[in-house]
Formats: C-alpha cells, sequence, structure tokens
C-alpha cells in the first residue's frame, strides 16, 4: 500500500477506529515507513494537546460550574409567562382590529344606502354627516316621504 | 421516570421535573465545557446551556429513552448553537460596525491560562500554542469544527459523535481527517515541526 493511502487511515487508526483487516495493514506498512510514523506520532501529539485542553477547563470548572436548576425552572416559568402575555396581546389587537373592520363595514354600506336615497328623491341628505346615528334617522325619513 | 420502550406513560410533573434534574446534573459539567469549546467564551456557554436545556425540557416527550441523554442533549445544545451562529451571521452582514467591535474587545480565556509547576518559558509556549491551536479551530468550517471539538477535545468515540452529528461514521471520519490536516498544517506554519518534538 501506497503511503498516501495509508496517511488517509492514519486518522481513523490512531483512534483506533479502523477495520481488523486495515489495522493490520497500516501497522505493516508504519514497520518500516519512517515518514508515515512521523506522521502518526504528529497526529498523536495533536491529540494529546487537544485533549490536555480539556483536561485543564474541567479542573478550572469544576468549581464554577453549579448549575442552578432554580434559576432554570424560574427561566422556565418565565418563558411559560410571556408566552401567555404575547397570546393576550395578540388577542386584543384581534379583536380591536375586527372591531374596527365591523364598524368600518356598517359606515360604508350606511354611506352607500345614503347616496342611493338621496338620488332617487332629489332630497338634500348630507352623506358627509359623521354621526351614524344622524344618517340612520334621514334614511328612515327619505323612506317614509318615498312610502307617503 | 417511567416509560415503556420508547413510549412514555403520562407522569406528574413534578416527577418529570425531578427525573430531569437528576439528568441535568449527571451531564451539566460535559455540556458546558462543550458549549465553552464551540463559543470560547464563559458567558456564551452558560447561555447556550440553558437554552439547551430549557428546549430539552420543552421537548422531553420526544426523547427516546433507548438512547443515551447525554447525546440526545448535546445534539440540541449543536442546534440552539447552529442556530445562534446564523444569527450572528445575519448581524454581522446587516451591521458589520457593531459586530466586529464586540468580538475584538472581548478578552479569551485561554488569555490567563495557568499551570502549576511551569517555568515562565514553557509558560509561555504553552499558552502560545493553546491559543493558535484555538484559533485553527476556531478557522475551520462549521462541520469540521463540531467533529473536532466532539472527538479530539471531548474524546467521544464516532459512534457518538455519528449518533449526536446524525451523520454516518464513514463522515464523521472523512471530516475529522479533513480538520486535523488543516490544523496540523496551521500548527507547521507557525512553530514548524519542532513542535511534535517538544511536545511528544
Amino acid at each position: 500500500m501506497r503511503c498516501e493511502e495509508i496517511r488517509k487511515k492514519l486518522s481513523s487508526y490512531v483512534d483506533q477506529e479502523v477495520l481488523p483487516e486495515e489495522k493490520r495493514e497500516v501497522s505493516q506498512h508504519l514497520k518500516w515507513c519512517f515518514s508515515c510514523q512521523w506522521e502518526m506520532r504528529k497526529l498523536l501529539v495533536m491529540k494529546k494537546l487537544l485533549r490536555a485542553m480539556d483536561g485543564y477547563w474541567e479542573e478550572k470548572f469544576s468549581r464554577r460550574v453549579e448549575f442552578s436548576i432554580q434559576k432554570f425552572w424560574q427561566r422556565e416559568k418565565k418563558q411559560k409567562v410571556s408566552w401567555v402575555i404575547l397570546f393576550c396581546i395578540f388577542a386584543v389587537l384581534s379583536l380591536f382590529f375586527v372591531f374596527c373592520w365591523r364598524g368600518w363595514r356598517i359606515e360604508t354600506k350606511l354611506h352607500r344606502e345614503l347616496v342611493s336615497v338621496s338620488t332617487l328623491t332629489s332630497l338634500e341628505v348630507h352623506p358627509d354627516t359623521r354621526s351614524q346615528d344622524v344618517r340612520a334617522y334621514q334614511i328612515r325619513v327619505v323612506e317614509f316621504t318615498l312610502d307617503r | 421516570m417511567v416509560h415503556s420502550g420508547t413510549k412514555a406513560i403520562s407522569v406528574p410533573v413534578e416527577e418529570e421535573k425531578a427525573w430531569f434534574e437528576q439528568k441535568v446534573r449527571e451531564c451539566e459539567q460535559h455540556l458546558f465545557r462543550f458549549a465553552f469549546h464551540l463559543t470560547g467564551s464563559v458567558e456564551k456557554s452558560e447561555d447556550l446551556v440553558q437554552e439547551a436545556f430549557l428546549r430539552a425540557f420543552q421537548y422531553r416527550k420526544s426523547y427516546d429513552h433507548d438512547r443515551s441523554f447525554e447525546n440526545w442533549i448535546y445534539a440540541i445544545l449543536l442546534n440552539v448553537y447552529r442556530q445562534q451562529q446564523k444569527k450572528e451571521k445575519f448581524l454581522r452582514l446587516v451591521l458589520p460596525w457593531k459586530s466586529s467591535n464586540t468580538e475584538d474587545d472581548e478578552e479569551k480565556p485561554w488569555d490567563s491560562l495557568e499551570w502549576e509547576g511551569d517555568g515562565p518559558e514553557e509558560l509561555v509556549l504553552k499558552k502560545q500554542v493553546f491559543r493558535d491551536l484555538y484559533a485553527a479551530i476556531e478557522k475551520l468550517p462549521m462541520k469540521m469544527k463540531e467533529i473536532m471539538v466532539l472527538c479530539d477535545v471531548m474524546g467521544h468515540s464516532y459512534e457518538e459523535a455519528s449518533e449526536i452529528l446524525g451523520c454516518p461514521i464513514g463522515t464523521v471520519r472523512s471530516r475529522l481527517h479533513r480538520a486535523r490536516k488543516r490544523v496540523k498544517e496551521k500548527l507547521e506554519s507557525v512553530y514548524g515541526e519542532e513542535i511534535f518534538y517538544f511536545w511528544g
């Protein structure tokens, strides 16, 4: 086997994550190839350094990290409450928009009726009147006149 | 927690909480260190672990009791981390001046490394090598970084890494090989081959 192929397997070899036949091949090759031996040594050193890094922090943090479960439950509760608040805000806003939309619909309908009635009767009515009651009253007066 | 195979029988919330607390105690240290190696900041890793536990508790019903709890929570933490990274990337794109300033000002924990019994020269070299190692891992693409932290720094097996990352063992093997190659090249470019003599 060529060095290039062996080096591809070296990484798994140092982790002992190769198949038995691959392990045999790599071991055989490493017996006589110094260049590949040196590559393996580099990988082992790097692995050692990286594990040392974790070991260092393990010691350093062992006393520091005291995960507060109480804090966690508080946060969990807070999140639930914030969802409820958000839902309430959403419900109130939706209701507000529904009422606005309904009001606008009634207004438009009334306006249309008023315009058509005033065109039919050539009576002077005021579509721009702001109060709905006044305009409804005007429509009733016009309808009454037409009936007569 | 009462369960039968993968299907959990409904249990009182208090019992679920007690079960969850016990599991948290078992793996909090590992999880915190994993988060720390990913983020490189104590504050960020604390937030990340809190968020991961919170999500784990929310989705506790989907936990398969035949699998390891630690691996499951590792996967959750990784997902949270990926989401945060995406968010940060987006913010960096939208507000480049803001994010670059905060990163530069932040003091890295490995600036204050200390070992007992080391001479000043050795200490300086160790600090320098550790800093460069972290920098090299930091610069790796996300997927390679995750696998390197899991297998090389935390010492997980390929099988565990494949379960956490949700990819085949072959993918773990090839990604790890490429990641190690890059980090090795980076170290060689800074210190030359002597560094491997020194530490070997």
